[in-house]
């Protein structure tokens, strides 16, 4: 997830005609872009999942065990690519409504 | 002559010459005679002819005596003029302060120069010479000053370097790094590939740096409205996230940190890197190969030497990598060798 989020936002810059900035200002962007898009689809997926589930996921999590992690997502978030998809979108959409070139 | 009359005698005494009484008369007839512009005296004249006419002995004595006094005040007047050294001023064609600056020797018929103003010129250099010998001092004094200030500086700096843990060899491989670079852009201006219509495109391509200020600037301001915007709505991202419930907020918190951790980025990073780097001088690929194998060169240079040469999402990702690359080495993952997947896109 974190890999497409990045290369979105990654290609967001180009989109929004922020070529010449320095590495440091694209870097910060980047980031900060990253971290409210991975954000918002967490908070998706959390939404989708009951709190006995989430207490569930807070076990494997507290473990480390991400096959089970990952399992688990596969599981009872079926649609956890679509959500990606979608947050990323509706994200995309937003910058460049407010910020396109 | 008048001394001579008098000679080996007391001006009180009477001359014992018995011709002295015309002698004198003469002597005094000359001196005081109105045809004599310097020392004429018509009275005086006319009061010895009527002692000379009258045989008046006491009167031309008298005279004589005085006259006496007045040749010796006279002498030493003189003698005190050349004690005093007052002279003449010589005419120079070379001056003694022009022979002081030309290194030869004076010559009269040029403008008038005094001694004492040559002793003046001469004294002058002198303190000039002297002032410059202080001033070098001086300058040599606050130098090494500041040299040793800045030993202690140093010295200051590597003691903190070793408190931080940071070992000289690394501090050496920056070093080794930046005159790397320097040299390499160097080299490039040299080729001629740094200068004239091609610089923009070059510093773009190899540097990942656009010349165009004005257009940065509007980006800039344009990335500051961005960011703005970015935080308004991480705020609005948390408070959705303090309202979760308490096993969901545990989630989010954990789920969170386990997207953030940078093995993700890691990992999209080298994806990214791999096909956004363009292919760079092949000598430059070998350099950084060997550098890895050899040890010299940690992936954090790695990286920024990728800035040189890659695009900017290339060297971005890459520093991105690097940043975390300690962590991902003390969990003992498996190291990361960029240079393969570099030498796969030569």
């Amino acid at each position: 997830m974190e890999k497409t989020v990045t290369i979105k936002c990654k290609d967001m810059i180009a989109v929004l005609g922020l070529n010449n900035l320095s590495l440091e200002e694209k870097d910060g962007l980047i980031s900060q872009m990253s971290e409210i898009v991975s954000n918002k689809i967490i908070l998706k997926v959390i939404g989708k999942i009951s709190g006995a589930e989430a207490n569930e996921l807070n076990g494997y999590l507290d473990n480390g065990s991400m096959d089970k992690v990952s399992n688990f997502l596969n599981e009872k978030v079926p649609n956890f690519s679509n959500i990606m998809q979608t947050e990323l979108s509706i994200f995309q959409e937003e910058m460049i409504k407010r910020f396109g070139a | 002559m008048a001394e001579a009359m008098f000679e080996g005698q007391s001006y009180k005494e009477t001359p014992k010459d018995p011709e002295w009484f015309t002698k004198g008369y003469r002597v005094l007839a000359s001196y005081y005679h109105p045809d004599n512009r310097e020392t004429g005296d018509a009275e005086k004249m006319k009061l010895i002819n009527n002692a000379h006419d009258n045989k008046d002995k006491k009167v031309i004595l008298r005279e004589l005596k005085e006259l006496k006094k007045i040749l010796d005040q006279k002498k030493n007047a003189e003698t005190f003029k050349k004690a005093k050294r007052i002279e003449t001023k010589p005419e120079w064609k070379v001056t003694p302060k022009e022979s002081l600056k030309e290194k030869k020797a004076p010559e009269i018929g040029a403008d008038d120069f005094s001694f004492a103003e040559m002793r003046e010129a001469k004294e002058k250099e002198k303190q000039e010479r002297l002032l410059k010998i202080e001033t070098a001092v001086s300058d040599f004094i606050t130098a090494n000053e500041r040299r040793n200030s800045l030993q202690k500086q140093r010295d200051e700096l590597d003691d903190l370097a070793s408190s931080l843990g940071i070992k000289k060899n690394e501090q050496q491989i920056v070093a080794d790094y930046d005159f790397a670079h320097d040299n390499y852009i160097k080299t490039l201006q040299e080729l001629g590939m740094l200068t004239g219509k091609n610089k923009r495109q070059i510093e773009k391509e190899y540097l990942g740096v656009d010349s165009n200020q004005e257009k940065s600037r509007e980006e800039e301001k344009k990335a500051r409205e961005m960011r703005e915007f970015l935080s308004e709505q991480s705020k609005e991202v948390y408070a959705q996230v303090e309202n979760l419930e308490g096993e969901k907020s545990g989630v989010f918190e954990k789920f969170g940190a386990l997207m953030r951790d940078r093995k993700f980025q890691v990992v999209a990073g080298m994806a990214i890197a791999g096909v956004a780097i363009i292919a760079p001088p092949v000598e430059f690929i070998r350099m950084l190969t060997y550098g890895v194998k050899a040890g010299f060169l940690p992936v954090d240079y790695i990286a920024k030497a990728t800035s040189l040469v890659g695009m900017v999402g290339g060297g971005l990702m890459m520093r991105g990598i690097t940043r975390f690359s300690g962590e991902i080495k003390a969990q003992g993952d498996e190291e990361i060798d960029l240079t393969d997947a570099a030498k796969e896109e030569v």
